[in-house]
């Protein structure tokens, strides 16, 4: 088990600042910024989760109940952008803070003070967007999207605007951060083809955020000129056309999708294999199915706009990219049931939360090949069936595949082991009642109800009922999330070894629980036979 | 410290430097480290030309297009 010889004699926080300012806002220390996004990220759940609560409160029962339309708009639009750049983003970027540069071997990720920087601007661009909402006329509420011209109307566009650059930003610099440290800072005998899948999808991703971030930088600015300077992009009296921002928006936005589903890939990747006890099957073909599905990415963007009434070829040819998709993410798929085929499975909370979100992710994924289709798509349309879609691929995927992250990276984090019979009650309950939140709306969406209206049909009251009811429910569960965490960080009494998980492999789990504050200051060596798919036939 | 530094002029010892708190600061002096500086260094440099034109072009797109 020897494999790394870093400095195991260190206390666990020698090195480490002492004074709390220095420590926590002016960090340069991969573990402690990784700690503070991770944090956010899951107050940022709360709060998004706290937006998501009164929209579903609101439709409980037909009728206006609580809030008046505009705020209902803008609770939908704060909502998506919350949960978008505020949570599940940051959870995937305290991850690869965390765990690239221990599963790589790198002492700390290539550029420390950016890091820093890069995670100190995002509670400023959410505090500058919530601040909206205190303004007169209120905050923006034409949905995460910000289509013109309805985002147009709300007097607040500048400052949404200025928050989602600096959002961007700070996007842009983690990237460059994180493709720095992997293709630069990994140990000697760590070749590319030898990284954790995880460090892959995240590699992938930040290119991915590279390309995109720009163009989503540009659609925004378009909106601010159009309305503060006189242009006329998406003004038809002007000359411009409102469906040319959804076209640049898309661009950014379909790659955004899956941005935030890579690196859930990865963890998946890292989970399923120490709970089979088996190395991943298919390792090149995973790592190569996460690059196929990212380029595709860049090739289907209109499949969110077909009713837009676009060219019958642009509809066929965006259709047929789209259903493309569907052969490397059934890849994965493949390979992570392969994975489990003959393996000695044991259903620790972690390996719970990786087998639901491949079975749920599915369920995501098949409706969104209904979704593909063109003419079923004028069905589906802003309907709540597509809700329900992405919610299936955001929530039982990378929601999910976070809260399993956490499951099993928590012993490395904290040095304690958290409690399995809390974790799988906080599974059981976040499983079955994110089905009743989300699974009727299929049903609400095939039978017409629209998306992002404060009332609606008596028609469809049963469902929206019941969906409430789950809504409630998995938002209390996440309490017991919040429960086990404190709990393991802070009162739990179980030590964690250095390799928490027996089938677990890699250079992460080399290095003391917890994680020393500096790691691997003398590279470590890598052997073949400890990494994750070490013996994989490929 | 005056002898070290006359050394180092003379290219016998690598200079004395400001500690730095990062994790990287322990490697950063082995020569390994200052590979591992100088590729960080082009990767950066590349990534910078890259997303600057990306963002250039996005925003030249609203001055052409205007």
């Amino acid at each position: 088990m020897a494999t790394a010889t870093t400095q195991d004699l260190h206390e666990e926080h020698h090195g480490a600042p002492k004074s709390f300012v220095q420590r926590w806002l002016m960090s340069t220390n991969h573990k402690d910024i990784g700690t503070l996004y991770l944090i956010f990220s899951l107050t940022m759940f709360f709060v998004g989760g706290s937006f998501a609560m009164l929209i579903r409160a609101e439709l409980f029962k037909p009728g206006l109940e609580l809030v008046q339309p505009y705020t209902f708009n803008e609770l939908t639009t704060m909502h998506g952008l919350t949960m978008i750049f505020g949570a599940i983003m940051p959870a995937f970027v305290g991850l690869g803070n965390w765990m690239i540069p221990l599963m790589i071997g790198a002492p700390d990720m290539a550029l420390p003070r950016m890091n820093n920087l890069s995670f100190w601007i995002l509670p400023f661009a959410f505090i500058l967007l919530y601040s909206t909402l205190l303004l007169p006329g209120g905050g923006p509420a034409g949905g995460w999207t910000m289509y013109p011209p309805l985002s147009l109307q709300s007097g607040s566009l500048a400052y949404a605007v200025f928050a989602i650059h600096l959002m961007g930003i700070s996007s842009v610099m983690g990237a460059i951060n994180i493709i720095a440290t992997i293709l630069n800072m990994r140990a000697p005998g760590m070749d590319l083809v030898k990284m954790p899948v995880f460090v892959w999808s995240w590699l992938i991703t930040a290119f991915l955020l590279i390309a995109v971030i720009p163009v989503l930088a540009g659609a925004v600015t378009m909106l601010l000129t159009d309305k503060y300077f006189g242009t006329s992009f998406f003004n038809p009296g002007g000359g411009g056309d409102p469906v040319l921002y959804q076209h640049v928006f898309w661009f950014f936005g379909h790659p955004e999708v899956y941005i935030m589903i890579l690196p859930a890939f990865g963890i998946i990747s890292e989970i399923i294999p120490t709970f089979a006890r088996k190395p991943i099957f298919g390792y090149k073909a995973m790592v190569l199915a996460i690059a196929c599905i990212a380029f595709l990415s860049f090739l289907v963007w209109a499949h969110h706009m077909f009713a837009v009434g676009m060219p019958v070829g642009a509809d066929i040819f965006f259709m047929y990219a789209t259903m493309l998709i569907a052969v490397p993410t059934g890849i994965k798929v493949f390979n992570w049931v392969a994975t489990m085929w003959g393996g000695s499975l044991t259903f620790e909370t972690p390996m719970l939360f990786a087998i639901a979100f491949v079975v749920l992710f599915s369920i995501g994924g098949f409706s969104g090949l209904m979704l593909a289709l063109v003419p079923a798509d004028f069905q589906y349309h802003d309907t709540y069936f597509v809700v329900a879609h992405f919610h299936y691929v955001l929530v039982t995927g990378a929601a999910f595949a976070i809260m399993g992250a956490a499951y099993y990276w928590m012993p490395k984090w904290s040095g304690h082991m958290y409690s399995e019979f809390w974790g799988k009650v906080h599974f059981w309950c976040s499983l079955v009642f994110v089905n009743v939140l989300f699974f009727p709306q299929h049903f609400l969406g095939l039978a017409g109800m629209p998306r992002r209206i404060p009332d609606y049909n008596v028609a469809f009251a049963g469902f929206n009922m019941v969906s409430s009811i789950g809504g409630f429910l998995f938002g209390a569960s996440q309490l017991i999330f919040l429960g086990v965490i404190i709990h393991c960080v802070f009162f739990s009494k179980q030590k964690a070894a250095n390799r928490a998980w027996e089938g677990a492999k890699g250079l992460e789990w080399t290095v003391p629980s917890p994680a020393p504050y500096h790691t691997f200051e003398v590279p470590p060596v890598v052997r073949d036979e400890e990494l994750a798919h070490s013996g994989a036939d490929d | 410290m005056a002898r070290m530094i006359e050394a180092a002029a003379v290219g016998e010892v690598e200079p004395p430097r400001r500690q730095v708190r990062d994790g990287t600061a322990a490697v950063a002096r082995t020569p390994m480290g200052r590979a591992q500086r100088r590729g960080v260094r082009r990767t950066v440099t590349v990534l910078a030309v890259v997303i600057g034109i990306f963002y250039l072009l996005s925003f030249l797109q609203i001055l052409l297009m205007k």
